[in-house]
């Protein structure tokens, strides 16, 4: 009987040593047509005889607290809280621009949309445009919504290298979220920045053809 | 009573002797086995031991090990060490008397990083067997590793240079910018104040060295300012670095045949120079202008109406005359310039060239043709000698000046200008008009002279050609600035290419991504042990995150 009490005891201990760990939570962007069907898969895809133009998208600059992969609240006005156990499932900028080139190719017909470096304007001998987009704003808000401000700027690359800027413009957007918590205010951040690209598109659309 | 003794005689060897025995035959066996499973032993020459430990460092081929260092002992001289090793018994046949050795040890040089391994396992002896048949059992240790291994298949050519750049042994033979071969030995002939370079280059490409090619320091920048105009070169950033030699075949030259390994060439110091000097066949002619020869400069070229046929080889020329330099001579305040005609650049088949040439000289010398100095460049002051026909011009003919031909010269361009303007002054400066009206007949007279000099100075060709040569020289000046500008566009596009894009950033970038996602996921844990300091020994946990809201 001892022996059988000790066991128990032993158990017991051992027992209280172990934690109870509070399991982390990873969440991505989701574009609204992104990934659905065929129909809106070809839409994502362009090949060279196409395309009218180019459009090099730039490596999205996202300030400071918000580029961290923890997700990002708004408590003050001036005080934000990063979570201890929400994090993007890759760098924010990076979530940022993968759906930015799918939005802008979807919406900006004859134009090849490419990221980063991909671009060098001496070998091509060509002119592109370029975007560049700077996020300033990119956290839950505090009226019960997500919001993402920030400025973009398009330019015109001649075949030199030489850059020429055709506008620079501020925006922001807020999306008010469907339901508590974390996975929520992802799909708002989502949707939010599929508004602020779907206005730039029809921007960038009339500045290119007029270029 | 008792019985008789009964003795018997013992026997004369022990039994036990045989143990003995039996020991002295095994030891003798093992002594002989040993004996027969020895392999060879050989002498190791080298500086010093630095690193080499007996019974430990052994000696491989291609990381296998054939033998062990079995002694080390300081040669009687003192100046150098004898180590002893024991080779293998199956490896003798390695032992060639051309076989190389070195010492592997940690080595960082331009090629990389080497024999990082045998910092853990100490320093090893590596052996690159060779093809001779005989053998030997003594070798000198290399100082540095051997270039070329005796397997790899190629030829070897000498390369000599006397204004290139030192380069160092293991620097690369380009072909297009393809490395084919290397610097394999480079010695320094102080009696001929030359560099001698041996290459190798690696089979097959040695049928690309043929009797017409020619090789230059490809420095990664070149930058040329002469009478031509600026000429920048850029090649890739890594040749920027390390330098090395290109060879190649200038673009209106026909290869040849492919020459024989040991071959000795020269080694030009830029492309542009390699060009110049592979005009072998030349004739040496003296010129003396009377003027100053400021901006004339050795390797400026020799122009007949605008086609370069030779250069200038010695300014002034250092001849001596009866003895005395030609430049400072008693009777003659001309100074000497010695150039080269060279007929190559008349025509492909020199031969032809040389006797077209020497044929019709004399003809061309009583038609008018002389030798001037032009202004090549208005920006560095750089002039060029120039042969071009002046019907007008005084009788001459080739002279002979000591061991040379004196070809006819000139004066033209600015510097005739300058004098015909200078005695123009004199005669002004002459005249007194100050004087009595007694001399008004004498001072119409010299006014007279004056006007006469006037009007030659005037239908003088060199002032009517005025205007061309300045215009000669600013076109000269845009397309030097053209020039430049190109050179520097292309130097952009190089610089570029390292920059964006290039593997080394690429390979920077997905680092640098690694390492913000690894700070990313260690922030929050930071941000805990700052508030919790204790937080990993009793399992604490960061707060629970507010939920965000909707509005309902």
């Amino acid at each position: 009987m001892s022996r059988l009490l000790s066991l128990l005891a032993a158990c017991a201990l051992l027992g209280a040593c172990s934690s109870s760990s509070t399991s982390l939570h990873h969440y991505q962007l989701q574009g609204a047509n992104q990934n659905k069907d065929a129909n809106q898969q070809a839409l994502f895809s362009r090949d060279h005889l196409q395309s009218e133009h180019l459009l090099r998208l730039s490596p999205i600059a996202v300030r400071g607290t918000l580029n961290n992969r923890a997700m990002v609240l708004k408590r003050s006005e001036h005080q934000v809280y990063s979570a201890n156990y929400h994090f993007w499932a890759d760098a924010p900028a990076h979530l940022l621009v993968t759906m930015a080139q799918s939005q802008l190719m979807q919406q900006l017909d004859k134009v090849m949309v490419v990221k980063g470096a991909d671009v060098y304007a001496e070998q091509l001998q060509a002119s592109f445009f370029q975007l560049d987009v700077n996020i300033e704003q990119f956290n839950g808000g505090l009226n019960n919504d997500a919001e993402i401000a920030g400025t973009w700027r398009l330019s015109k690359v001649d075949a030199k290298g030489k850059l020429h800027v055709l506008k620079i413009a501020r925006f922001y957007h807020s999306q008010a979220l469907a339901k508590d918590g974390y996975e929520a205010l992802a799909k708002a951040l989502s949707q939010a920045w599929q508004q602020a690209l779907t206005e730039m598109s029809t921007d960038i659309n009339a500045l290119i053809s007029n270029a | 009573m008792t019985k008789p003794a009964y003795i018997q005689a013992a026997a004369r060897i022990s039994p036990i002797w045989l143990i003995p025995l039996l020991a002295l035959f095994v030891g003798a066996w093992m002594l002989l086995e040993y004996q027969l499973d020895k392999g060879q032993t050989i002498y190791i020459k080298m500086a010093h031991a630095d690193g080499i430990i007996a019974g430990k460092t052994e000696i491989k081929v291609r990381s296998v090990k054939i033998g062990t260092v079995d002694a080390i002992r300081l040669a009687n001289s003192r100046d150098h060490v004898i180590v002893r090793a024991q080779i293998d018994k199956h490896y003798d046949s390695l032992l060639s008397e051309d076989a190389k050795m070195w010492v592997v040890k940690p080595r960082i040089d331009e090629t990389g990083v080497t024999g990082f391994s045998t910092l853990l396992s100490g320093v090893y002896i590596e052996f690159a067997p060779g093809e001779s048949d005989k053998l030997v059992n003594r070798f000198d240790l290399l100082e540095e590793p051997a270039l070329i291994g005796n397997d790899v298949k190629g030829a070897r050519y000498k390369l000599s240079s006397r204004n290139a750049e030192v380069l160092d042994v293991g620097t690369g033979v380009y072909f297009k910018g393809y490395l084919i071969g290397q610097i394999e030995t480079a010695q320094f002939d102080w009696d001929q104040q030359l560099m001698r370079y041996g290459v190798f280059i690696n089979a097959p490409y040695e049928n690309l060295v043929t009797l017409n090619t020619i090789f230059w320091v490809q420095s990664g920048l070149e930058v040329n300012l002469d009478a031509d105009g600026i000429s920048i070169k850029t090649g890739s950033l890594s040749k920027l670095l390390k330098g090395g030699i290109s060879l190649g075949i200038p673009e209106d030259n026909s290869p040849g045949p492919v020459v024989k390994e040991g071959h000795t060439f020269s080694l030009s110091e830029s492309y542009s120079a390699a060009l110049e000097q592979r005009f072998y066949d030349f004739d040496h002619y003296l010129i003396q202008f009377e003027q100053s020869i400021r901006g004339l400069r050795e390797g400026a070229p020799v122009e007949y109406r605008g086609m370069r046929i030779g250069t200038v080889e010695q300014v002034p020329a250092e001849v001596l005359i009866d003895g005395a330099p030609a430049h400072f001579g008693d009777t003659s305040s001309a100074v000497p310039v010695l150039v080269r005609i060279e007929y190559g650049r008349l025509y492909r088949d020199t031969q032809q060239a040389r006797e077209y040439w020497q044929s019709r000289v004399d003809g061309w010398l009583a038609e008018g043709l002389r030798a001037s100095l032009k202004p090549g460049n208005l920006l560095t002051g750089a002039v060029y000698v120039d042969l071009d026909m002046y019907p007008d011009a005084e009788p001459a003919v080739l002279t002979q000046r000591g061991e040379y031909t004196v070809f006819p010269s000139t004066s033209s361009g600015i510097s005739a200008l300058a004098n015909q303007l200078n005695d123009v002054l004199n005669k002004v400066k002459n005249l007194k008009v100050e004087q009595s009206l007694s001399q008004f007949e004498q001072t119409m007279a010299n006014y007279e002279a004056l006007a006469a000099d006037m009007r030659t100075f005037i239908n003088e060709p060199a002032t009517r050609a005025l205007p061309g040569d300045i215009s000669k020289d600013m076109a000269d000046i845009s397309q030097s600035m053209r020039q430049f500008e190109q050179s520097m566009e292309q130097f952009e596009i190089t610089m570029a290419s390292f920059q964006t894009g290039s593997g080394m950033y690429q390979e920077l970038q997905s680092t640098l991504q690694q390492v913000q996602r690894l700070m990313d996921e260690l922030q929050p844990l930071s941000r805990g042990l700052n508030e919790q300091p204790n937080m990993l020994i009793f399992d604490k946990e960061l707060p629970v995150d507010p939920t965000p809201r909707s509005k309902d």
